[in-house]
């Protein structure tokens, strides 16, 4: 296996335990009691998936996706970590709302997985995963059907040049936007979530929003819209304030932190 | 940047960005829109396209006349704002062009992609390169020395009342007209053409500029300027086509 898939996977199966108990971003306790995870964004752009067959991209472990068969999806949810997977089939069991779910990377879903689907999702902090772009919107429009869409809600790679060190209090400019060719490593990083620091190191990826567009394009889907938000799901930088329905700002709203895309087959 | 002599002489004054991504253009009737005094139409022209400019100065259409007169490049000059365009203008193309500084001028992009849209043949292509929205985010005043986020990527209320300012082109002359601008976010402009009808080609960002955007700013020999490090995508290009129903 591929060194960066698999320290990668480490991190992320390290992740899993930590958001599993992490409360906060990761409500386990309140999902179960009923709580929906997506958030308005992609509950207002996706809209009714009522009976519709839904594959959920990097799922991490499945509240999303069991989130999605609440509202009446037919969904199948796929992570890369195994520890991730099997947590979201506990979930499942625990909850009664019934899913699919399938470890494996998400290069090799054609081979283990023969299906197509009414709608292809992925969200939030997915894309800095992946290696190659181009492979990955292949496999999108593969396993849509004709007439079927993707949708994704996704960081903004203008956020991701800004300096995230804790004791920054502006934007300012420190990473490039360009993709690099080798992935950035990120080492005793703090959890996203929980905050405690992680062991495992992490590879990221970034893309420009011109590339996510260019490969969608490319692979034979049809853009419908692109959307940019000046909120974002999570504190990405220190500066950022939390408004009451839970949604990060920059002061005056200048810049954008979220995009989304909907593209159909 | 505007060598007039030059273009005389034969230079082409397009850049090699829209030359490589627009292609052949060889007997293509190509509308140019925004298209000032006209050296880019008429290098298009030069280049065998059968191409149209409208721009909303009448001066900057008079002076495109002049031009083609001049050098003996054919080509349609028609004053007009964009949005008038459809009640002036009755024809179609195989292209729409539009280049460098022309979204800022424009209140209203959906009625800005209707009208590209409204003068493509079925089978013909809109191709824009401009100025990345990102850029715009950043104080660009004299004295800054570092990028540093001033304005918002949104809206800026405060530009709809734009002092009058140094020319991009010759710093050292003030106009002695305000100006109105406005900020366009890429999403918009990608969901706005797809909203008219037409389908994405591409979305290409470079990390280079066609004008100092900022005074620490450096040119390259080859003319477009740069950030240290080129961290930032300084321009786009968007391709997007009309399809055959």
């Amino acid at each position: 296996m591929d060194k960066y898939l698999q320290e990668n996977k480490s991190h992320w199966n390290e992740l899993t335990t930590l958001h599993e108990k992490s409360g906060g971003m990761y409500d386990v306790a309140g999902f179960k009691a009923g709580k929906c995870t997506l958030k308005a964004i992609e509950l207002v752009e996706m809209g009714d998936v009522k009976g519709k067959s839904l594959l959920h991209l990097q799922c991490h472990f499945g509240m999303d996706t069991l989130s999605w068969v609440r509202r009446g999806a037919k969904a199948t949810g796929i992570d890369f970590s195994d520890k991730a997977i099997d947590l979201a089939r506990k979930l499942s069991k625990e909850t009664g709302i019934k899913a699919d779910f399938l470890c494996t990377d998400i290069y090799d879903l054609p081979s283990v997985l023969d299906k197509q689907y009414d709608i292809v999702f992925t969200s939030w902090g997915v894309l800095t995963w992946l290696p190659d772009l181009d492979k990955w919107a292949q496999i999108i429009i593969h396993f849509l059907k004709p007439g079927g869409f993707f949708y994704i809600v996704e960081f903004h790679p203008f956020t991701l040049v800004f300096d995230d060190t804790p004791t920054i209090t502006k934007p300012e400019v420190s990473y490039p936007y360009f993709q690099l060719d080798e992935p950035l490593k990120f080492e005793n990083q703090p959890d996203y979530a929980s905050g405690i620091t992680v062991k495992t190191a992490e590879y990221g990826w970034q893309y420009p929003l011109g590339k996510v567009v260019t490969a969608l394009v490319n692979a034979g889907l049809r853009i419908e819209f692109l959307h940019e938000f000046p909120v974002t799901c999570y504190k990405a930088l220190p500066y950022l304030k939390k408004d009451d329905d839970g949604w990060w700002h920059l002061e005056g709203d200048r810049l954008p932190l979220t995009f989304s895309i909907k593209a159909s087959k | 940047m505007y060598d007039i002599s030059g273009f005389k002489a034969g230079r082409c004054t397009l850049q090699n960005k829209e030359l490589e991504e627009v292609g052949d253009v060889k007997g293509k009737s190509l509308l140019h829109v925004q298209c000032h005094f006209g050296m880019d139409t008429l290098s298009w022209a030069r280049l065998g396209a059968k191409a149209t400019g409208v721009d909303f100065s009448d001066k900057a259409i008079t002076l495109a006349r002049t031009l083609s007169k001049e050098t003996g490049i054919k080509a349609d000059f028609i004053e007009s704002d964009v949005y008038a365009l459809p009640r002036v203008l009755d024809k179609k193309f195989d292209i729409v062009f539009t280049s460098y500084g022309v979204l800022c001028w424009l209140p209203d992009l959906s009625r800005w992609a209707q009208v590209i849209a409204h003068f493509l043949k079925p089978g013909g292509f809109f191709y824009i390169i401009e100025g990345h929205p990102f850029v715009n985010v950043f104080d660009n005043s004299d004295s800054v020395k570092a990028l540093s986020v001033r304005w918002s990527y949104f809206n800026n209320p405060e530009w709809l009342d734009g002092e009058p300012s140094g020319d991009y082109a010759d710093h050292d002359f003030v106009g002695s007209q305000g100006t109105c601008e406005w900020a366009h976010p890429l999403g918009d402009v990608v969901t706005a053409l797809i909203q008219a009808g037409l389908q994405m080609e591409f979305l290409h960002e470079f990390a280079t500029g066609f004008f100092k955007a900022y005074p620490f700013m450096t040119q390259s020999e080859e003319g477009p300027w740069h950030l240290d490090g080129d961290k930032l995508p300084l321009t786009f290009s968007l391709k997007a086509v009309k399809p055959v129903k």
